[in-house]
């Protein structure tokens, strides 16, 4: 709050980048924000990249597809250069691999598809800079991250497989067991039940389970339990669930099955890692704040009141 | 492949055939002589049969001629035997004459005659037949000269005899006689031995005479009269004629005796039952060989008839197993065109559904590229318009009321333009569900809705929607299909109408499914094709103007969601769609990934 505060005092408004080809889109957004911020706008992805050199920005918002340098790997380069800037993809149409490079490279915060609502945007961007606010708390790269290390009361933290199919069930507990221990559950009563019992730090799960979207649950976790990690690992593959995922959920990884071991264990890990820091330094759940949802209206079976109950009281 | 093994299949065919023909061609020589064989033996045996039988049917018209033959045999016999009697009697009827014997004769003359003449005569008939025939007739011949002869004496024996009584009566009646008895005695004695002897000879009466005879002669030397003495030789004379012609006659008899006629003619009917005899030895000889000959017959029938009858059941098998195998290979054929016509058929709905995928993929990249081009002017257009309207709320002085109103409503219009071009791509993009989930949960109102939006220029005029949504789970499916289906049904709807009309749009949950019914007022169609529409390539609009795929993909969507469709329409009033789909998903269409997959063990 305090360094809030230093930035406002400064009379240093956020800084914010937006990266599009189509200079019209540029000046449009800069219209839209000039008053609130320091708008700083690139049209291709190269001088995006040579601003954020130049200096710090707040907020990176690009445009997925561009001649040259696509949206995703302007914003992993800016994750690279500037980790403290806050990710947004801004596009018109992005398919199933962009979104899920955005989610799982580019860490991006938010998915904003054209064309888009000024009052939303203004929310969002809103968001991300508040976000930003809160310095990035990087992994420690330099650790093997395949290396089980065991922290004593840390590490007895357990992960959650939540899908429907008992082989996969099976499989993931097999290969993720030998590590930590790893609790199953075939729908979302179960799931919560686990929750309830054991301590978890990363969710593993199919984006429909037992029928019903995870969508809501992740996004009801995040609100109620901002520190749990979420890794979804599914069969099928569907762009606009990714988008919601991102936005409502702030899952950690989006995984296709089939996942070789190697890189679901290094997922894994590294979610783990995530829910340590997260543990450690409450303030960074900001960084991941999903956009606030209305309670879903067919909570028929109170699941999320449920999950209300239950992180009010732990929390 | 196939073409050459049918090929070889049918070069080896036409060999098999030739082979076949060449074995009958060779065959062809001792089948004609087998066939004359056979026709001389059937002939043969038929000449036999005849000859048998003609051999047979002569034999009753011999038994005819046999009793006419006894009869006449035994005719000729009672005929001799009356003869001899008649010969025998002869002798004492001296006065009544010979009449008897002559009738007796002449039936013994026509049953002689009637024995070797005429159809039933005795002749000819065989050699030792014609021996006892001709013996008999000598001897009958003889027979009847002897009594030629036996009449003459007799006739003479009764003229001397009633000489002698004249001569007896009047030399009885001479005084020189009469005067002396016992001449007259004598003299009636001698008369009285001599008629006895006339009748009976026998050598006592013979000798009396002789006596009496020689003691009248030396009676009449004493007499003295002339007259009387002539008249006694004259008597004696008589009476010794009379005598010397009854032993002739005596004679003749005894020679009667030797023809023995009788003996012939017995010997006669002996030697014609002896040929007659042999005559049904040989017909009974015939009988039995033609007995056996027609049991051999039968026999060798019955061996062909069972030969026959086994070549005709081993024919029948042939032809019930060619007929079964004929069967066999239409139905082996009839089952090898259903497979193939089926697999052309899968084949075309193969093709059909990879053009129609083809086409969804296509669209999805187009949709793509489309969506981006069109979304990003239309990002900062609307985020312009909301800017400027928003700045124009500050712009009350320096603009007039009145302008600053219209601003408002051309920004507004703007807007809603804009919207309109944001929602047209957001429906094909959500109709294309370019990278959306196969399986998904989904709500088919939204999914109707958004089917209505894309055919929304074919609906424009005059054609109303009527929606009567219930309130639906959402259901799991893929919603790409579904819209498809949904786009399918409500273009069908909107081109039976011909620009004008209702389409009414219900859903509704009932039990474990939901129900989509589309009801349109247009112009229906008959049985026949309601029959065929959910076949693939039936179509009944123009060449060019529809694949003819679009209801059986419907179809073929449905049935993969474990759904039905059924179809209610008149012609003339409308068609009515009902669409069910189970709300939890029963159907193959799963596209989760499989379980075993879900990990790739190792690096």
């Amino acid at each position: 709050m305090d360094e809030l505060a230093n930035v406002d005092t400064a009379e240093q408004k956020p800084r914010i980048l937006f990266v599009d080809d189509e200079p019209r889109i540029l000046v449009a957004l800069k219209a839209l924000f000039r008053k609130d911020y320091d708008v700083v706008t690139a049209n291709s992805g190269a001088a995006a990249l040579d601003i954020l050199r130049d200096g710090d920005v707040d907020v990176v918002v690009s445009d997925q597809r561009m001649p040259e340098m696509t949206g995703v790997e302007v914003l992993r380069s800016a994750k690279d250069i500037r980790p403290r800037a806050i990710r947004v993809l801004l596009t018109g149409y992005s398919d199933l691999s962009a979104i899920l490079s955005a989610i799982n490279d580019g860490e991006i915060f938010r998915f904003i598809n054209k064309p888009w609502s000024n009052v939303d945007l203004r929310q969002t961007i809103a968001a991300a800079v508040k976000a930003s606010a809160i310095e990035h708390v990087e992994l420690a790269a330099e650790e093997d991250i395949n290396e089980k290390v065991y922290i004593p009361g840390v590490d007895d933290v357990g992960t959650l497989i939540l899908d429907d199919d008992e082989a996969t069930r099976d499989t993931l507990q097999r290969v993720l067991g030998r590590e930590r221990a790893v609790y199953s559950a075939r729908n979302l009563d179960e799931g919560l039940e686990q929750l309830e019992k054991h301590k978890i730090g990363v969710i593993i799960t199919e984006l429909t389970v037992g029928g019903e979207v995870v969508t809501d649950l992740l996004s009801a976790l995040r609100q109620h339990h901002p520190s749990l990690v979420a890794i979804v690992l599914t069969g099928q593959s569907d762009a606009e669930q990714g988008i919601d995922l991102i936005n409502r959920g702030q899952i950690y990884r989006f995984l296709s099955k089939p996942i070789s071991e190697g890189l679901l264990r290094g997922s894994v890990n590294l979610a783990m890692r995530r829910y340590e820091i997260l543990q450690k330094n409450p303030a960074q759940t900001l960084r991941i704040a999903a956009e606030a949802a209305p309670p879903p209206v067919n909570d028929t079976r109170g699941v999320f009141k449920r999950i209300g109950r239950l992180f009010g009281l732990t929390a | 492949m196939p073409t050459k093994t049918i090929i070889r299949k049918s070069s080896m065919r036409l060999m098999l055939d030739q082979n076949k023909t060449a074995g009958i061609k060779r065959r062809a020589g001792g089948f004609t002589l087998q066939r004359l064989l056979v026709v001389l033996a059937v002939s043969l045996a038929l000449g036999l049969i005849v000859f048998l039988l003609w051999k047979m049917l002569r034999n009753p018209l011999e038994t005819g001629l046999h009793v006419i033959r006894l009869e006449q045999i035994d005719s000729a016999a009672k005929a001799d035997v009356e003869l001899n009697q008649q010969i025998l009697r002869a002798r004492l009827a001296l006065e009544s004459g010979a009449r008897e014997l002559e009738l007796a004769r002449d039936r013994f003359d026509v049953a002689q005659s009637s024995l070797s003449s005429g159809k039933a005569g005795l002749s000819d008939l065989s050699r030792d037949i014609n021996q006892s025939l001709q013996i008999y007739r000598t001897q009958a011949g003889d027979k009847l000269t002897l009594l030629n002869d036996y009449s003459a004496r007799l006739a003479r024996l009764a003229q001397y005899f009633s000489v002698m009584r004249v001569a007896g009566i009047s030399v009885l009646n001479a005084p020189a006689v009469n005067s002396s008895e016992s001449l007259r005695k004598r003299i009636m004695t001698l008369l009285q031995e001599a008629t006895a002897y006339s009748l009976q000879s026998s050598p006592e009466n013979a000798f009396v005479i002789d006596q009496l005879a020689a003691e009248v002669s030396e009676a009449a030397e004493q007499l003295d009269n002339d007259a009387a003495r002539g008249a006694l030789g004259h008597l004696l004379e008589t009476v010794s004629l009379l005598r010397s012609s009854r032993d002739d006659l005596q004679k003749l008899i005894s020679q009667f005796d030797a023809i023995e006629t009788g003996a012939a003619l017995q010997n006669l009917q002996l030697a014609y039952e002896n040929h007659f005899q042999g005559l049904q030895d040989t017909a009974r000889r015939y009988r039995q060989t033609l007995a056996v000959y027609a049991v051999a017959l039968l026999l060798a029938f019955g061996l062909i008839a069972l030969r026959l009858r086994s070549s005709f059941s081993a024919l029948d098998n042939a032809n019930n197993e060619l007929q079964d195998t004929n069967s066999n290979l239409e139905q082996i054929v009839n089952k090898r065109t259903q497979a193939l016509s089926k697999a052309l058929d899968d084949l075309k709905m193969q093709q059909g559904q990879l053009i129609q995928s083809e086409k969804m993929a296509s669209l999805g990249q187009m949709v793509a590229g489309v969506a981006h081009e069109i979304n990003t002017p239309l990002g900062y257009a609307s985020s312009n318009v909301e800017i400027i309207r928003e700045s124009l709320q500050g712009m009350g002085q320096e603009v007039d009321a009145e302008s600053l109103e219209e601003f408002d409503v051309l920004l507004a219009d703007v807007e809603y333009g804009l919207n309109q071009i944001s929602e047209l791509v957001m429906s094909l993009k959500d109709f294309s569900r370019v990278d959306r989930s196969q399986s998904q949960l989904f709500d088919l109102n939204a999914g109707i809705d958004t089917a209505l939006k894309i055919c929304n220029n074919q609906l424009k005029d005059g054609i109303n929607i009527e929606r009567n949504f219930a309130e639906l789970p959402e259901i799991s499916c893929a919603p790409s299909q579904l819209n498809q289906v949904f786009l399918n049904l409500i273009n069908n709807a909107a081109q039976a109408m011909d620009g004008r009309g209702l389409i009414q749009i219900t859903t509704r949950q009932v039990d474990a499914y939901v129900e989509v019914a589309i009801r349109d007022n247009g112009s229906g169609m008959d049985e026949d094709t309601r029959a065929h529409i959910f076949e693939p390539f039936f179509t009944t609009k123009a060449v060019g103007k529809g694949t003819g795929l679009g209801l059986s993909i419907v179809f073929r969507i449905i049935e993969d969601h474990g759904g039905t469709i059924q179809v209610e329409s008149e012609l003339g009033k409308g068609t009515e769609f009902v669409v069910r789909l189970p709300i939890k998903k029963i159907g193959k269409a799963a596209d989760v990934s499989p379980a075993n997959d879900v990990v790739l063990l190792g690096e």
